[in-house]
């Protein structure tokens, strides 16, 4: 059966990719536009993943995070916080131990939220090699073989 | 005869008194000229002063003489002049001062007639030879040796009286030029839109102008009252360190709260004398509130308008690449190569916000390198990788040239290999033919990269250039790889970031070549920072933490059994075991081969279970190699802040201590 993945973000034209590529890759896709409406849908839908952006209206990423921890219906579900650049270091750490189990920065590459997604989701699986050309600077192509090298 | 000694006596007197009377030697001069028939019969006399650049003749005509009788007596004196002084003064330079005695001009014409009779004498004060004293006559023989006598002794008085007033006109002029100048500098400094304070040579404030009183918060009352703070924490340490090493100029910057918000930059420079001493020092105080406020608000321009960018970016290059993998339907060949080239300039914009946003970040010291222990040998292998296929299509070679095998050093990874995309990718661009060589050499205590290439080089006017902002040199290449002017700044401001330099050599139309040193840190030194970090953390948590030293008892057993690669690949295989068991906020670190670090915020139990953890983990895994079961175990110890030690070293040294079975 298709993995679950709850959006929890109000900017719809993201959404909207990001729903068709992850639907691409065979996964199902709920939307909600903010905290609120996600932790409802959380409960609700039980997705296997969420993800969480930070800035929100009516109720943040953070308070969101805290809410679906607190939960006994959703605090097992991974959460994968979307930060904007820039707030990084210190908002994420804090974050991470609120309970969020990995973040991506905002503007991502879709490929590179194929990847956390399957990291968390299917651990073990292999990347099509034909993504390989999406991952947008060299440098991150670097990163990625020295961090293949490693394993 | 003993009349005329008596009156020559008083008149030596006289003219001693007129000269400690007077502040200025032209006055007294002619008073001297005045008197000479006194002491000598004559018709004109000539007091001579100065040297071969200027002169003054003072001349007094007893009687009316002829022009030819003054212009001989004129050339006789220059010429006894010159004999004396050895200063060769030309008519030209002369200044002739010429005094006339009372009018008895009825039967003057009459009595013209020529020189008969000419003496001088040298006027000296000590060895000092000041100019001639000389007198003339129509009449022949005139001048009687016991006369001449008296007229020495009279020009001797005469001498000195010239002397100390010549010395008397020059402190007086000194002492308006000192005037003056003090008047000038105390308006130049009141006036002066920076605020300004000078010390004397063991640092005491001696003046303190009005700008920099407002600057400090000194009221008029009490104006002698400098803020302790200021002083201790600014004012002090800069001095100090302006004399300590003996620098032209030391600059801090402070943010003051009081007396209002604003940001001073002080510049402290030494006052020195014309012999070079120190006599003080000069610091400058000048407001930069104004400055700083439109830098921040460039950056935050840059990285606000950077990051507005980026997000419309993303969807359309989502949008593009999501057509283009054929999610949102079929495409034609030609479809996807438009696609295809949209895609690459929407890349290339990408690049150029990216570039924007590290260049404003670096500026603003915004940038904080996380640094790792990494492999810049493997690292740079990787980057010249990824050049290679496209250095191929370009005919070029890219050449390796690496020390060693591996060569660990502490850096951010990321950034730095920025730095290497940068330069090769430079590299790439300006190189038609020949090749692009990397080299990675280990040094004493740093690391040396180097990039060379054999592309058409940089002028020699353009080199200091090169790492500045938006510098492009000799551009000539295709549309499609236009760089943004930024790389080189980025890779500069990187490297310095690793307290490491970077510099340029070239040759014009022949090669280029760039070198980049980072320093080596000794992995002692690299985990102590890494600990004093964490403690400063746990400090503010008001937490705990542990360090955890494992060393493995067998390695040197089974790198003899299986040689040093093999038991070196047993090592790894071990570390992804143990970084399988912590949690993320733990960190694990290799100390040297056989022994590892783990710094995790737990307490002792929590340090003692982590370990435990790991031996139950090595039980659990299987080492094969050439089908022969490895047996690995390893000794631990912990040590736990604030317990066991309160800084990183003797944390560090503490848990090394209690390595136990």
């Amino acid at each position: 059966m298709a993995k679950k993945i709850l959006i929890v973000d109000d900017e719809t034209n993201l959404v909207k990719m990001v729903e068709s590529r992850l639907k691409a890759n065979g996964y199902e896709v709920i939307i909600a536009k903010n905290g609120k409406e996600g932790f409802e849908k959380a409960k609700a839908g039980k997705p296997d993943l969420i993800l969480l952006d930070i800035i929100m209206p009516v109720m943040n990423g953070e308070e969101a995070l805290k809410k679906l921890k607190q939960d006994e219906d959703t605090k097992s579900i991974p959460v994968i916080m979307l930060t904007a650049k820039g707030e990084v270091d210190e908002i994420v750490k804090n974050l991470v131990q609120l309970g969020a189990t990995d973040y991506i920065v905002k503007p991502y590459v879709a490929i590179e939220l194929l990847m956390k997604i399957d990291s968390v989701l299917q651990p073990g699986k292999k990347l099509p090699s034909t993504c390989e050309f999406l991952l947008d600077t060299i440098e991150e192509k670097v990163k990625k073989t020295l961090e293949g090298n490693k394993k | 005869m003993a009349e005329d000694k008596i009156l020559v006596t008083d008149l030596i007197k006289e003219i001693g008194n007129e000269a400690l009377s007077r502040v200025k030697c032209e006055p007294f001069i002619r008073i001297v000229l005045e008197k000479v028939p006194v002491v000598i019969e004559h018709d004109a006399c000539a007091i001579l002063l100065g040297d071969a650049e200027k002169a003054k003749f003072y001349l007094w005509l007893n009687q009316p003489l002829n022009e030819d009788y003054i212009r001989e007596f004129r050339l006789k004196a220059i010429e006894s002049f010159r004999d004396t002084t050895k200063f060769d003064i030309s008519e030209g330079r002369l200044e002739v001062i010429k005094y006339e005695a009372g009018a008895e001009s009825a039967e003057s014409k009459e009595n013209a007639g020529s020189l008969a009779s000419f003496y001088y004498i040298p006027l000296m004060v000590r060895e000092n030879i000041l100019g001639v004293f000389a007198i003339s006559s129509r009449k022949p023989g005139l001048f009687l040796v016991y006369k001449l006598n008296l007229f020495n002794v009279f020009a001797n008085q005469v001498a000195l009286g010239i002397d100390s007033l010549q010395v008397r006109e020059q402190v007086l002029k000194q002492a308006r030029i000192i005037e003056r100048d003090s008047i000038n500098m105390k308006t130049a400094f009141s006036g002066m839109s920076e605020g300004l304070i000078m010390t004397d040579e063991s640092d005491r404030i001696i003046l303190l102008n009005p700008v920099a009183k407002k600057m400090l918060g000194l009221k008029e009352e009490e104006p002698e009252k400098i803020p302790e703070d200021f002083i201790s924490s600014v004012f002090s340490p800069a001095l100090k360190e302006l004399a300590a090493n003996n620098k032209r100029l030391v600059s801090r910057e402070l943010d003051l709260e009081k007396p209002q918000k604003m940001t001073l930059r002080l510049d402290a420079t030494p006052a020195r004398d014309s012999h070079g001493k120190r006599i003080g020092t000069v610091v400058i105080l000048r407001d930069i509130t104004h400055e700083k406020e439109i830098e921040r608000l460039k950056t935050e321009f840059i990285s606000t308008v950077s990051h507005e960018l980026r997000t419309p970016l993303t969807t359309i290059r989502e949008s593009v690449s999501q057509v283009l993998d054929g999610i949102l339907g079929e495409t034609t060949p030609q479809q996807r190569e438009f696609l295809s080239i949209c895609l690459n300039d929407i890349d290339r914009l990408t690049r150029i916000i990216n570039d924007l946003l590290d260049i404003s970040k670096i500026e603003a010291n915004k940038v904080h390198i996380t640094t790792e222990t990494v492999d810049i040998i493997a690292l740079a292998k990787s980057v010249s990788l990824f050049f290679t296929p496209r250095a191929k299509e370009k005919g070029l070679e890219i050449r390796a040239d690496f020390s060693q095998e591996t060569l660990d050093v502490y850096i951010d990874k990321d950034k730095i290999i920025q730095v290497f995309t940068n330069l090769l990718g430079n590299s790439l661009k300006f190189t038609e033919k020949g090749y692009i060589e990397m080299s990675v050499n280990n040094k004493q205590d740093s690391v040396e990269c180097v990039i060379f290439d054999t592309g058409r080089g940089i002028a020699e006017e353009d080199l200091p250039k090169v790492f500045s902002k938006f510098q492009q040199f000799g551009r000539r290449e295709g549309p499609g790889e236009r760089g943004t002017g930024l790389g080189l700044a980025i890779a500069k401001g990187i490297v310095e970031l690793h307290n490491g330099k970077i510099r340029v050599e070239s040759k014009l139309n022949e090669w280029t070549k760039f070198t980049f040193v980072l320093p080596k840190y000794s992995t002692e030194e690299v985990l102590c920072e890494d600990i004093g970090k964490r403690i400063q953390e746990a400090k503010k948590e008001g937490k705990r933490l542990s360090v955890l030293d494992i060393k493995l008892d067998n390695y040197s057993e089974l790198k003899r059994e299986f040689t040093e690669e093999r038991a070196r690949r047993v090592i790894m295989k071990i570390l992804e075991i143990f970084k399988e068991e912590i949690k993320k906020r733990d960190f694990l670190t290799s100390k040297s081969i056989d022994e590892f670090i783990v710094i995790t915020e737990e307490d002792k139990e929590g340090a003692r279970a982590i370990a435990e953890r790991f031996q139950s983990a090595l039980k659990a895994s299987v080492f094969e190699i050439e089908n022969k079961e490895l047996k690995v175990h390893f000794s631990y110890g912990f040590a736990t802040y604030p317990d066991d030690a309160g800084n990183a070293k003797d944390l560090l040294a503490k848990a090394h201590k209690t390595l136990s079975g």
